[in-house]
């Protein structure tokens, strides 16, 4: 499943109980489910190596490879994606600092609730790659746009999951930790927050997937270096395998932060897979 | 004007005393000047129909509820456990009954917890997530986290009423093996009246934000259900004409 999907998936434990309980095979299973993967890659390079495919319109994976070995010898491919991560690291804390603030305040009284809320919810149907435009206007064309523009995707996702998750806390739980003395920071701290915690790493993987999403959009213009540089400059050249290869760099990037979040579920979850 | 008292002096002051408790919900006066004490190391059962107002009197108690009218005095700490168990899913078994515990170090709560546990029989579950208990257990676990503090006053709403037959019996044990050890005043609330006059010193019934009736039962435990049918026939007879009343109004 891409990371960029707009949709959440069902939490993996439902999806796996729907699904026919399977035999264990191992090794067998990873060997048949690779085998359509590798086949195309093959078909692929068949492809053009018979020139059917021409290598101005794609180039082959082994060329692909290739050029992306060179990228990395030259030095290009690191720096473009420190520069990349980058961004999307301050964004993304960004985002996150100001979505989880909004939610805490919006979930937990009545008054913040009713002032953060409905702007937020009004914000949300906003499309905000749309807003790139008004946010080069704005801020200029160096990074202040795209951290920008990373932030605003991630702060609604986040928000909306983490508000859902507070909301969603069983109110007999805290009710209970106040018969046995918790104080209100115990309280958050012992159940509202734990509490939120699987809606909230919801929210977060959706909004890694915006964040990277938001990345690509923004690099597209005016950039200077970063991935999306090494994208558009080699597209300007014809360079296919680098275009192609800059895609997989993305792709490997935003693969990486969602095994991370899963892991996180699985370490913070474990009370749920009871 | 409602006000409550609390106090820790254990072995003089009643585990709870209420007089002239009032709640009102919009129009529905639904306690209307409650008079009530719960002695110390009193084990009282509270029975009522359903919407009399038991839990509201046992949230009173506890301090969750608010009332419009009246006193309420009690002797902490106060402990409840509910129809459900109310464990913190999150918390392994050991740290959702320390959880209660505020005074000591960290390893100083976690051993009383671990005492409370074995004294309800899991200790081999303080590993254990909540989920992965049985009815049961969970119960125990909830018993457990009431009384590893000491309460004056054990405030228990229906805590077996979701239990099997079997377990509950079991449940009935224990709690008066545990009441015996450590003494709390308890107010137990139940529909069942054979649970009611097996365990309780007293039983009460609430009806019209009042209690209509109270019975002594100072009879010898273990008691068998089969010697308490004079009793269990006044409770049925003060029920049936609590419903009596009711319908004729
Ligand atoms: N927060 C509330 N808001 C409005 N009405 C309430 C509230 N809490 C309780 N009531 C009403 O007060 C009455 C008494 O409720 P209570 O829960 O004390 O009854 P109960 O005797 O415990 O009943 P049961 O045996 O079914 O548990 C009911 O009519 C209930 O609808
Ligand atoms: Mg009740």
């Amino acid at each position: 499943m891409s990371p960029y999907s707009p949709v959440a998936e069902p939490p993996p434990r439902v999806a796996a109980r729907l699904r026919r309980p399977r035999r264990p095979r191992r090794g067998s299973a990873l060997v048949r489910r690779a085998a359509s993967p590798v086949a195309l890659l093959v078909l692929w390079q068949l492809a053009s190596a018979t020139g059917v495919l021409s290598p101005d319109k794609l180039a082959p994976p082994a060329q692909i490879l290739r050029a992306m070995v060179e990228e990395w010898h030259k030095g290009t491919l690191q720096a473009a994606t420190g520069v990349s991560l980058q961004r999307v690291v301050i964004g993304f804390a960004l985002g996150a600092v100001v979505a989880v603030v909004l939610a805490v305040v919006a979930g937990l009284s009545r008054i913040g609730d009713d002032t953060v809320d409905p702007p937020m919810q009004m914000l949300r149907t906003v499309p905000h790659l749309g807003l790139l435009p008004l946010l080069v206007l704005w801020l200029g064309i160096d990074e202040a746009p795209k951290i920008a523009l990373i932030a605003l995707g991630v702060t609604f996702p986040l928000y909306v999951n983490t508000v859902a998750g507070i909301r969603g806390v069983d109110r007999k739980l805290v009710e209970t930790a106040g018969v046995l003395g918790l104080s209100w920071w115990g309280r958050l701290r012992h159940v509202v927050a734990p509490g939120a915690l699987p809606s909230f790493l919801v929210g977060l993987r959706l909004s890694l997937g915006v964040a990277w999403l938001s990345l690509i959009v923004a690099e597209q213009i005016n950039a200077t270096s970063g991935i999306g540089y090494l994208v558009t400059d080699a597209a300007s050249f014809g360079r296919t395998d680098v275009v192609v290869g800059g895609l997989i760099v993305y792709s490997l990037l935003g693969l990486a932060t969602d095994a991370a979040v899963r892991l996180i579920e699985r370490k913070a979850l474990a009370w749920r897979l009871a | 004007m409602a006000t409550r008292l609390t106090t820790t002096l254990r072995t003089t002051t009643p585990a709870a005393r209420v007089s002239g408790l009032t709640r009102r919900f919009g129009d529905h006066v639904v306690l209307d000047g409650l008079d009530a004490t719960v002695g110390p190391g009193e084990l009282v059962a509270l029975l009522g129909r359903s919407g009399s107002g038991k839990s509201t009197l046992l949230r009173s108690l506890a301090g969750l509820d608010r009332p419009d009218a009246g006193t309420v005095e009690v002797t902490g700490p106060v402990s409840v456990a509910f129809q459900e168990p109310r464990l913190l899913p999150w918390k392994r078994v050991l740290d959702n009954v320390a959880l209660a515990l505020r005074d000591g170090s960290r390893a100083e709560r976690r051993e009383r917890a671990g005492r409370a546990l074995a004294e309800v029989g899991l200790s081999e579950k303080t590993d254990a997530w909540p989920l992965t208990l049985s009815g049961g257990q969970a119960q125990r676990t909830s018993l457990a986290r009431a009384l590893v503090t000491a309460p004056g006053l054990l405030l228990l709403d229906e805590p077996f009423s979701a239990l099997d037959a079997l377990t509950r019996l079991e449940m009935h044990d224990l709690v008066l093996s545990l009441w015996r050890e450590h003494r709390p005043g308890v107010l137990l609330v139940t529909h069942d009246i054979d649970e009611a006059l097996t365990l309780a010193d007293r039983v009460l019934v609430v009806d019209r934000g009042r209690i209509r009736h109270a019975v002594d039962v100072r009879r010898p435990r273990p008691r068998d259900p089969a010697d308490l049918t004079d009793l269990r026939a006044e409770l049925l007879e003060v029920l049936g004409v609590g419903e009596r009343t009711r319908a004729s109004a």
